[in-house]
């Protein structure tokens, strides 16, 4: 929790270091609407919605003020018009492996969608302006019409949800890179590594290009044809020897055949290789190279097992793990979680 | 977060280096069949050895697991290979098979035989190390068949 608190002081101070002008910082939506309950008493009136005497909203100068679009941008955008014609923001066409990032995005979507903020109308001496400065950008095009401006900020919210999932991804996928995996943090799912690593921990893992693996490191490698991927320890390395009676020191260059055994298993993993004799580099997505616990809070009622009862310690899996965990167990899970996630950013206002 | 990471920065912190003494005391080599082709002649070999150490030193808070093996390293004509056994007997066997990819020690030379472990933390990173080592390579014997 104290992580969305830390955002929320982030946003803050970056907010008032942006704005400019008069009254503190007002927004140009504001002024140019004339605040809505003015709006609405001249309605009420029988008026028309612009004043002769209104400031009709016109395109902002640009030296009037800053238009941070993105909350980390601070360049001054001038106002154009093809903004609205220009192509969208690029939306990513999917969520690679989703059971994988979803964890990890529910978390900082979460707790940035919380951080964000909303302008609110009516307010003169708004002290927060990035959302109503962005949203601000549509008011001169759809200018008059409250239907249109609601349109525009529940674009606004789309809009910001989908930069940070957009972001969330991009952080994930740049890990990936320079750890040269696919998944750089996985989460146990099974139990055949204990007790080193028990169901719900977090490994983080590498994948050194240039380095040959060695007996005794702990593996996550995928067989051709099997679902998930499996955490399991090396148990024999076989590397192929030039002439000259040297193994090169990159496995791309020689080969190098693996064979894996999981710590709680009787016996090696020749059954789960379907078909293989021998793992190669390219089954393999990474090695494990740290790991965080899930923590032990009690005890749970008992487990039977063989028809003798005893207990097993309960593991209270942190957010991400269990996250992951439920959702491999139940996909439906997942889409679930997606579509309140989506409902809850569009309902969101403030 | 803060506090994971300080923790897991705390692996960096602990070195320690224990070392201890492993020596063969006897291999022996049989032939049998390979267990996914039950037509397939391989040799296995059984190495008892003994091996003292103390690693006392590898514990500490952070510390959930220590996992040792017996690593044997060697080379045939043809490439190096490298084999496991698992783990804390003190004077024993090889728990897990050990056999050879091509199906026949005839062709190894010696074998270094070697005391690793494997510090596995409750947050932080891995660490592994070398304790204890064959002072001479061990060579295999003959096939020894079956009586």
């Amino acid at each position: 929790m104290y992580s969305m608190g830390a955002l929320g002081m982030q946003r803050n101070s970056l907010s008032q270091s942006v704005g400019v002008g008069r009254r503190g910082s007002y927004t140009f939506g504001a002024r140019a609407r004339g605040c809505q309950c003015e709006r609405d008493a001249r309605l009420a009136r029988g008026g028309r919605v612009l004043a002769p005497g209104d400031v009709s909203p016109k395109i902002p100068r640009a030296h009037e003020f800053p238009i941070p679009l993105a909350s980390t941008s601070r360049v001054a955008y001038t106002y154009r018009v093809p903004f609205l014609s220009s192509s969208p923001l690029p939306e990513h066409r999917r969520l690679a492996s989703i059971s994988n990032t979803a964890g990890v995005l529910v978390a900082i979507v979460i707790a940035k969608t919380n951080a964000i903020d909303v302008q609110e109308p009516c307010s003169r001496t708004n002290s927060r302006r990035s959302g109503g400065s962005a949203s601000a950008m549509f008011v001169p095009v759809l200018h008059g019409l409250n239907a249109r401006i609601l349109h525009a900020e529940v674009l606004l919210q789309v809009l910001n949800f989908v930069s940070v999932l957009a972001s969330g991804l991009m952080i994930w996928k740049g890990l990936g890179l320079i750890t040269n995996t696919e998944s750089p943090i996985v989460v146990v799912l099974s139990g055949s590594m204990e007790p080193a690593f028990y169901r719900g921990d977090l490994l983080f893992l590498t994948n050194p290009s240039d380095q040959r693996y060695q007996t005794g490191d702990i593996t996550v490698y995928k067989v051709p044809g099997a679902d998930i991927p499996i955490v399991h320890r090396v148990l024999e390395t076989h590397d192929s020897v030039s002439k000259k009676g040297m193994v090169s020191a990159s496995p791309l260059v020689d080969k190098q055949l693996l064979l894996t055994k999981g710590d709680n298993n009787p016996i090696d993993d020749i059954d789960l290789y379907q078909g293989l004799e021998w793992l190669e580099r390219k089954h393999i997505v990474g090695k494990v190279r740290g790991c965080a616990i899930s923590v032990l809070v009690g005890y749970a009622p008992f487990v039977r097992a063989n028809r003798r009862v005893h207990r097993a310690p309960f593991r209270f899996l942190p957010y991400v793990g269990y996250v992951t965990i439920a959702m491999n167990d139940f996909p439906q899970l997942k889409y679930a979680l997606l579509g309140g996630l989506g409902l809850l950013a569009l309902i969101q206002r403030e | 977060m803060v506090l994971l990471a300080a923790v897991s920065l705390s692996t960096f912190v602990f070195t320690a280096d224990p070392k201890g003494d492993l020596s063969v005391s006897s291999i022996q080599v049989f032939p049998g069949n390979a267990r996914r082709y039950a037509n397939k002649n391989q040799d296995f070999a059984f190495v008892n050895f003994n091996l003292t150490a103390d690693l006392t030193p590898l514990f500490n808070w952070n510390t959930k697991q220590l996992f040792l093996y017996v690593s044997a390293e060697y080379e045939n004509k043809r490439g190096v290979r490298r084999k496991e056994d698992a783990q804390l007997s003190v004077a024993g066997r090889n728990k897990y098979a050990f056999r050879e990819l091509s199906a026949s020690f005839k062709n190894a030379r010696p074998a270094h035989y070697t005391l690793k472990y494997n510090v596995m933390p409750y947050v932080g990173a891995l660490t592994y190390g070398e304790a204890a080592r064959t002072a001479e390579p061990v060579p295999f014997p003959e096939r020894q068949e079956l009586s």
